[in-house]
């Protein structure tokens, strides 16, 4: 009557774990080992159930079948475990060692050459002894389960010391991995959070910056005059604010664009502004290989701020954007022969554009970059160094 | 008319100057389209102006810098702006109107008309009056203030702690940006009804309003009618 009662409990927990490693699968991430891991559970409990016949559970079957469905559950639990270390420690080429290490085993199993524990263990103990040499996350508890699980595999076979102790080291098992996988999945779920917050608010940022309803009130102001007065230069000035709004929308979502995007989406806002203040701008670039990724938007909003401030009774404008290789690393300088004057630094506006800048470096460079801005001869000019890159 | 379009994009300068000048027709003296603060600044100092259209983002510099300066001067000013947002403060430091970009013929016709007619309230009273006194500017409550007497191309602001101010804007101009409770009701007094004392009739039908500072603020004939149809109301 214990005993059942035992047993009862086991099954239930080896169940409980096996469901719950499912959930994770389809809601939290697809990966292989929560599946193999869910396996492994289950068939532990289906050897429960056909091992000591349950009260509740006579499936009727004959003691053969019973034994065959038995076996299958056996090796089905070894076969799962055997997988989910392969895939839980991302083992090179792991889908060809699991193969090989069912065929390899089969006949043998099945022929009863060698016992049950001596054909899984030492194949667990060598993905885990890899994966520990190899620094993977949570191997030192996989380690800790796997001797459990042999000591009361141990002690329960051959000393006959532990009523189920076969299943309680699995139970210790399951334990130790699903405190492991716990632990990762936490980790993993701060930093998807962590990452999807910073980049959300970049994101919103750049559109808050760029889709200014002044920027589309001004633009709307300047195309109701090119429609009265005229009307060809206004289809194609309706033309380059589509081709930048279409630009801004294919890289707001990325953390590194090809700096060639970047530049042709400077090139369109210089020909919108070039409309609206009825000027000429210009951009030069040396340099640049053409292989470079830099943060969505940063030359943009340069130029914009440049253009926004620097140019008030100006007719033209020139912008020239240089690269230079560094002793550890390589820096950009933007240089325009606007009016800005240092004392603009501060004032209303100007600072969104560079927390932007900065926001952006920050992401993709950590701490291994500098902003250099200031009025030069002639003009005014920032300085962006990037250090190891 | 003398007018100054302050605006720093071309187009949209092209376009008031354009409209502006349809709206205007003969009645148009002198016009300046100046695209920085600083040559605004400069030309209001040098020339006299009656109405200025001005943007509030020049060149990233804040336009509100040349109202809070020149509130005290003469001239009336329509905000033409994108930045809504910043429309009541704008009302509070006594602009005539505020054009939201994008606009056409007709909204800037009705900003004219809120120019040309000489019985028209703002809808959002102004809150404050710039005055210079003793070479600096200070803003004055309009609530503070008991009534004004006009006098040339100036007024004279009676307080209520006493204190006597000079505002830079004729009677005709100043009356359009102040709350309904303050009335004409003399050629040479605006009264601010919330504070005046008791109506006064002496002999030969004159009226005068007792106010609080224990001076008589004559009213004129048509004030009294103006202030029986405003009382009726």
């Amino acid at each position: 009557m214990i005993d059942q009662l035992y047993l009862t409990f086991l099954t239930g927990i080896f169940l409980t774990s096996a469901l719950f490693y499912m959930v994770l699968f389809f809601g939290f991430s697809r990966k292989a080992a929560f599946l193999f891991f869910a396996l492994f559970c289950i068939s532990y409990a289906g050897k429960i159930v056909f091992a000591a016949t349950l009260d509740f559970m006579d499936f009727g079957l004959t003691g053969e079948i019973e034994n065959t469905a038995k076996g299958v559950a056996y090796y089905m639990g070894g076969v799962a475990l055997v997988g989910f270390l392969l895939y839980e420690f991302e083992v090179p080429n792991r889908l060809r060692y699991l193969l090989a290490f069912v065929i390899l085993t089969w006949i043998p199993y099945w022929l009863h050459w060698v016992s049950y524990a001596l054909m899984f263990m030492p194949a667990a103990l060598a993905i885990t002894g890899y994966a520990h040499y190899h620094k993977k996350d949570g191997s030192t508890l996989a380690l800790v389960g796997l001797f459990g699980l042999a000591l009361f595999n141990y002690l329960d076979h051959e000393q006959n010391l532990i009523f189920l102790g076969f299943f309680i080291g699995v139970l210790f098992f399951i334990v130790c991995m699903t405190l492991s996988v716990g632990r990762q999945v936490a980790q993993q779920f701060r930093l998807r959070q962590e990452a999807h917050t910073r980049s959300e608010r970049l994101e919103n940022q750049l559109l808050k910056k760029s889709i200014q309803p002044h920027f589309i009130f001004n633009s709307l102001a300047s195309l109701q005059e090119l429609i009265d007065q005229h009307p060809t230069k206004a289809s194609k000035f309706v033309d380059n604010l589509a081709h930048e709004f279409r630009m801004l929308n294919a890289v707001v979502g990325k953390t590194l664009i090809p700096i060639e995007e970047e530049l042709s989406l400077c090139q369109a806002h210089l020909r919108i502004m070039e409309f609206r203040k009825n000027a000429q701008f210009r951009l030069e670039v040396v340099g640049v290989n053409g292989d470079e990724w830099v943060p969505p938007a940063i030359f943009h909003t340069l130029i914009e701020n440049g253009i926004t401030h620097g140019y008030g009774s100006k007719r033209s404008g020139y912008f020239h954007l240089q690269k230079t290789p560094l002793a550890n690393g390589y820096c950009y300088r933007l240089f325009n022969d606007s009016e800005m004057a240092n004392s603009d630094l501060n004032t209303n506006g100007n600072g969104t554009g560079y927390k932007y800048l900065e926001a952006r470096l920050q992401e993709n460079y950590g701490d291994q970059w500098k902003v250099h801005r200031g009025a030069v001869e002639e003009g005014w000019e920032v300085r962006i160094s990037i250090f190891n890159p | 008319m003398r007018l100054l379009i302050v605006e720093d994009e071309d187009l949209i300068a092209q376009r008031l100057e354009r409209l502006s000048r349809q709206i205007i027709g003969h009645r148009l003296q002198h016009l300046a389209v100046l695209p920085t603060l600083e040559a605004a600044q400069l030309h209001l100092k040098e020339m006299a102006v009656d109405l200025v259209l001005l943007d509030l983002n020049l060149n990233g510099k804040d336009g509100f810098k040349l109202l809070h300066q020149y509130t005290a001067q003469s001239f009336h000013t329509v905000i033409v702006s994108a930045y809504t947002e910043k429309a009541i403060e704008a009302y509070e430091f006594g602009v005539l109107d505020f054009v939201p970009k994008p606009f056409d013929l007709s909204r800037l016709s009705k900003a004219f008309d809120r120019y040309f007619d000489t019985d028209y309230r703002s809808l959002y009273p102004t809150r404050y009056l710039a005055c210079k006194c003793r070479g600096r500017l200070e803003l004055i409550r309009v609530s503070e203030i008991l009534y004004c007497q006009g006098a040339d191309h100036y007024a004279r602001l009676f307080l209520r702690s006493g204190e006597e101010k000079l505002y830079d804007k004729s009677l005709n101009q100043l009356l359009p940006l102040l709350p309904p409770s303050f009335l004409r009701i003399h050629k040479s007094y605006i009264v601010n009804l919330d504070e005046a004392g008791a109506l006064q009739v002496r002999g030969g039908g004159r009226y005068f309003f007792e106010m609080p500072n224990e001076v008589d603020v004559p009213v004129s004939r048509s004030g009294y009618k103006l202030l029986k149809s405003h009382l009726a109301r």
